[in-house]
This record gives C-alpha cells, structure tokens and sequence, in this order.
C-alpha cells in the first residue's frame, strides 16, 4: 500500500484533521440550535456567527497550565484522555466517506466500531478513578452505571441493521437495497428498523453524557464528574474526544439506520455527512427539551424500556428472517 | 488474519496522533506548579473526606444484570455472522435462548432488581 496514500487518510481526509474539523462544526451547529431553542444567541463574535468558538476555546484550554493533582495517579491521569482520544479517531477511520475500500472497510466492522465507541466511557471511568478526589469518583462510578445501562440496547439496536442486510460490514449494509422484495419483507424492515433507530440515539445520548443523561457530570451535584480534576490540555483533549464521539457515533448510526442509495463515492460521503447532520440535529432536540434525570431513573429507564424495546425490533427481524427462511 | 491488520494499524496511529498533539502544546504553556495548584477540589476548603468511599451495592447489581445480558449480545453475534449457513436450525436455536434470557429478564423484574427503593 502506498506509505503517502495512507499517510493523508490517516492524517487528513476521513482522520484526524478531517474529524477535527467536524467535530468543532458539529460542536457549533449543537450549541447555535440549543441556544436558539433557548432563546440565546450562542456563540457569536470569534469568526463568521461564532463559527470559530469550539476551536478558540480548545486553542485556550491547550494554552493553559498543565497541573496533575498531587493525590492522582499520574500515570493514569495523564495516560487516560489519549486513549480515549484514540479509540475514537480509530471509530472514525472505520466510518466509511470515501471508497478506499481496502484499508478502512473489513468484515466485522461495525463490531470493532461499536467496541471502540465503548471504549472512552471506560477511559472516562478510570480517569475519575485515578484522579482519588470525591466527586471524581462519585462521577466515575456513575459513568459506568450508565454504560451498563445503555450498552446493551445499544449492541441489540446495531445488531438489527446488520441482520437484515446479512451483512457486517458497514459499507455493505449501506448498499443494501432496503426497497427490494416483497412488501411485508419491506414493512417489517421499516418496523424494526425504526424502533432500533429510536433506541440506538437514545443510547448515544447517553453515551455521550449530555442531557438527559448527565448524571455523571452533573454540574449541580458533583462539579464535573469523573474531569473535576482535569484542566488545561488534559480536560482540552477529553473535550475534543467527546465532540469527535458524536461525529463518529451519529455518523455510525447515520449509516447503518438512515436509508442509504447508489449514487457513488462522492455524493453518497456528502449524503452521509448530510444524515450525521441530521442525527446530531435530533441530539441537539433531546438535548434542548429534556432536564436531567437521575442515575437510578437512566438505569431503569433503559432496563425497563429500551431494553424491551430493543428485544422487541430483533424479534421483528426474526420474523422477518424466518419468513425469508 | 490480514483483514484485521488494518485495525492494529488504525488503533497505533490514531494513538500516535493525540501523543503529538500532547507535547505540541508544551511550547507555548506555562509550567509553575505549586501544592495548593496540585491540592484535590473541593469548593475552595481544605480537603477533608478521603476518595475511596463505600459505593451504594446497587451499582453491582447492574453490573451483574449487564454482565448476563452483554454475554446474550456476545452469543447472539456469531449466529448472526452464520445466519445463512444455520439456516432454520439456527434461527430456532436462538429463539429458544432469546426465550430462556427472557424468563431471566422477567424474573429480574419480578424481584424488583430494577427499582431502586
């Protein structure tokens, strides 16, 4: 393979610089529609609207003093936010823009994506941990809470799509042509993939740790949660994983749930960043509309509804499965 | 095993990317740490409650719920990656071991594991 080649889609279009720059416009597109909806204005003086403001506010944190408290781990503290970063950058190259099928694209990928987007609420956990002050460690075990509240819909919404294209490759459950085949084939696939839709945002919700579900960083209750000790570069990072998270997980539920159609590599990559948009949009609406619930009320919220839920739209594509025989 | 190769590759990259970013920004901070800048927060007093707390025993209870039912995601994987080749046989299969998860999950419920009072 072409060391060059590589180098630039690793470095460039669907890696770093490429999610960087979508993480701080899907940044500032969450926070312009939350203070609409609130009635503010939002960021708007640093570039065009504002446009700017995630990437001064990261310059700002970068710039600022490095301080590792004398009681944490500082091996850990300091290791955590990069492999939290990392796991997501390595979501993000398996997200699939561009056709240069070999390298991002295998079988199993969607279950290497799904594992590395867990893998930051674990890094996040074990920040909190290793930082040995209270309220991190109250966040921190609150953030677990939640992960096993939400990972398993999570898992069962993301099985459904792979199910029913046969298939678990993400770009070969986007050509799956969802229209063809007899007309209860179709509605039953409209069925589950609809409610698994509905399950798979709500668990990325949660997995982001915005409201509703921002138990664990609680502002009121325990100051930042499991990043109460995290400043300056450190706490920059963990910012830049958690906007680069909701490109890379909407995109992911984007592809797979959100009808996709042949319309070559270019205009498919510019209607999948169109679908992102969109799901980050509906993040954006739970986010304005909702006020936070409490950890024990996710944990039975998830295990009393999306978790039926979740059961429910598999057995909807079992059916589906066992008629196609 | 070459498929996956392309994954070890991604991950070390993507691990050599934030570690660049990490000591660019050791150019242009500063660097004057002092004990009361390294004390843990705690609104302004004197730290007086130690870190490693007791943790209310609900937490392990979920994560004992999750552990079963991560494991049923686990399982139902593989069947769905050979969906095709098991066929029917299959699909009857995990039928029975959704039914059985089931029973567990009302059980669960009926216990009252998932009301917090």
């Amino acid at each position: 393979m072409d060391v060059i080649k590589v180098a630039f889609f690793v470095l460039v279009f669907p890696g770093f610089l490429f999610q960087f720059v979508m993480a701080a416009a899907l940044e500032w597109m969450d926070r312009k529609l939350y203070a609409r909806m609130q009635n503010r204005v939002g960021p708007l003086y640093t570039g065009q609207s504002g446009f700017l403001q995630p990437v001064a506010d990261l310059v700002k944190l970068f710039a600022k003093e490095d301080l590792t408290p004398a009681a944490a781990d500082k091996f850990m503290f300091n290791l955590m936010p990069l492999v939290a970063l990392a796991a997501v950058c390595a979501s993000g190259l398996l997200v699939p823009l561009w056709p240069i099928k070999p390298f991002t694209s295998f079988p199993g990928d969607i279950i290497v994506d799904a594992y590395l987007l867990a893998i930051p609420s674990f890094a996040l956990f074990l920040a909190g941990w290793f930082s040995s002050s209270p309220f991190s460690l109250i966040g921190a075990s609150r953030v677990l809470t939640q992960l096993f509240a939400y990972e398993v819909p999570f898992f069962l919404a993301l099985l459904t799509p792979a199910v029913i294209a046969g298939s678990w490759q993400i770009t070969e459950i986007m050509a799956f042509r969802w229209w063809e085949g007899p007309w209860w084939s179709i509605a039953l696939r409209m069925v589950g993939q609809t409610i698994a839709f509905g399950v798979a945002v709500t668990c990325l919700q949660a997995k982001l740790e915005r409201v509703p579900f921002d138990a664990p960083e609680a502002e009121t209750e325990v100051v930042a949660g499991p990043l109460t000790e995290y400043s300056g570069k450190k706490y920059g990072i963990f910012r830049l994983e958690k906007n680069i998270l909701m490109y890379t997980g909407a995109a992911l539920v984007a592809a797979v749930f959100l009808p996709s159609f042949p319309i070559g590599a270019i205009l498919g990559g510019i209607w999948l960043i169109a679908k992102t948009l969109v799901v980050v949009a509906i993040l954006s609406v739970i986010r304005a509309s909702f006020a936070r619930i409490r950890i024990d009320q996710i944990v039975v919220f998830s295990w009393k509804y999306l978790a039926p839920l979740s059961l429910l739209q598999f057995l909807v594509v079992l059916v589906l499965k066992a008629q196609q025989g | 095993m070459s498929h996956y190769a392309p994954i070890l590759l991604v991950f070390l990259m993507a691990s050599a990317i934030p570690a660049v970013v990490w000591y660019l920004s050791r150019l242009i901070r500063p660097n004057l740490p002092n004990a009361i800048k390294c004390s843990s927060y705690e609104c302004g007093i004197t730290t007086t409650t130690e870190a490693r707390e007791k943790l209310s025993i609900r937490y392990y209870l979920v994560a004992v719920m999750f552990l079963v039912f991560d494991v049923e995601t686990v399982f139902l994987m593989p069947w769905a990656i050979q969906m095709k080749e098991l066929a029917l046989f299959g699909l009857v299969e995990i039928g029975v071991f959704l039914f059985l998860l089931l029973l567990g999950y009302g059980y669960i419920w009926s216990k009252g594991a998932l009301d917090w009072e």
